[in-house]
């Protein structure tokens, strides 16, 4: 009889720790299992944001690819011109520069002045001839504006446009051929 | 290219041959010079034909009614090559647009209203071209008066397919305008390249041809 308690007990000894050693088990599985969870959400957010970075890095390649493309398409036009004024001291090149950014500011807006990037490349100031450059799609605005300059300093002037042309060189010949022409 | 300013208003014979002089340079082919003198008028148009270039004498006349202008028109109209009619009512724009002498319609900025689609019939019907000067654009001002009514009537008149020509007006050198800005000018205005072009080549031309003309025949006819 003693010995069935002794053995009862033993076993109900045994069942509990058995039970005990589980419920531990399975604290110390979930446990690694929320860690487990948490590194993987920590992984997560981390992907997600090296995918972010990522996009925003193709973006800005797409971005830099589509500027480069509209640098390349934004054509040049050179525009050389003759200048026709009162006095005798022709005037300088920064006076003109001056009288056909302002020109082309009344007519079309300090907007147009900077899309144009207006720029006088070349002035011979003993002719009193020099070439304009202009974007070509704002090319017209620009001749139209020329036409606007009647005062370069303060002397009165008048611009004749000689020709239009998409290199600096023709632009060059066109004038000296106008150049001679003039009486 | 031959490049015609069908309104050129010289004050003296000095600044008569300064244009002249400029006119060759700019590249114009042709020209007419307005005085309401006769005498003085072909004066200064033989100062440009001595410097190469072909011109005419033109006058202006402002016209409130028609029935009154007609009869300014009878009595000068033999006496210069082209008249053009700056009308001050829709009536006499109407009209002057109709009759075979009137070979311009002087449109100021301010009458862009003028330039409509019946308008368009009565130019055709009479031969006469719509003018537009150029000159008030030099003297600034409000942008909404001198440029925008200026750009309507050129729309306008690209719109219903009515001849343009436009003119400088000028009275010294210092108001000439070049051929190759008065195209930019109607460009930048929103007009095809082609007529931008036949506005101061095909259009004035054409009205050389067939008014200056019928003068000429009227005066053989005297």
């Amino acid at each position: 009889m003693q010995l069935e308690t002794a053995v009862l007990a033993a076993l109900a000894t045994g069942l509990a720790g058995y039970m005990a050693w589980d419920i531990y088990s399975r604290r110390v599985l979930e446990r690694r299992i929320e860690t487990l969870e948490k590194q993987l959400n920590s992984l997560a957010a981390e992907m997600g944001r090296v995918l972010k970075a990522a996009g925003y890095a193709l973006q800005s390649i797409n971005a830099e690819e589509f500027l480069e493309k509209l640098r390349r398409r934004r054509r040049r036009r050179y525009i050389a011109f003759i200048v026709v004024y009162e006095g005798e001291q022709p005037p300088s090149p920064q006076e003109v520069e001056r009288a056909i950014i302002r020109a082309t500011e009344r007519l079309a807006g300090q907007l147009t002045v900077a899309l144009a990037r207006l720029q006088l490349v070349y002035y011979d100031p003993e002719k009193a001839a020099g070439i304009l450059r202009a974007s070509h799609d704002t090319k017209y605005l620009v001749l139209a504006a020329l036409g606007l300059v009647r005062r370069i300093g303060d002397r009165r002037a008048i611009i004749i446009p000689v020709r239009t042309s998409g290199t600096i060189k023709r632009a060059k010949r066109a004038l000296a051929v106008a150049r001679r022409r003039l009486p | 290219m031959k490049f015609i300013d069908l309104a050129l208003e010289p004050r003296s014979l000095r600044d008569a041959m300064e244009m002249a002089s400029l006119a060759k340079i700019m590249g114009y082919r042709l020209v007419a010079v307005e005085n309401n003198d006769p005498q003085r008028a072909r004066e200064y148009a033989r100062v440009f034909t001595g410097e190469g270039i072909e011109a005419l004498t033109r006058v202006t006349i402002e016209a409130e009614s028609w029935g009154k202008t007609v009869n300014i028109l009878k009595r000068i109209a033999l006496s210069f090559d082209l008249v053009a009619v700056k009308p001050k009512s829709a009536e006499a724009a109407r009209l002057a647009a109709r009759d075979p002498r009137v070979g311009l319609i002087v449109l100021p900025p301010g009458m862009a209203r003028y330039m409509d689609k019946s308008q368009t019939a009565m130019l055709r019907e009479g031969g006469a071209a719509i003018e537009i000067r150029f000159l008030p654009l030099l003297y600034g001002g409000d942008p909404r008066a001198s440029l925008r009514g200026t750009m309507i009537i050129a729309r306008r008149a690209a719109a219903y397919e009515a001849p343009l020509v436009v003119t400088s007006g000028a009275r010294t050198r210092w108001e000439m305008w070049h051929p190759r800005a008065v195209q930019a000018m109607l460009v930048a205005f929103g007009l095809p390249e082609t007529i931008a072009k036949l506005a101061v080549t095909g259009y004035p031309a054409a009205i050389v041809n067939t008014k200056a003309r019928y003068h000429s025949q009227g005066r053989e006819a005297d």
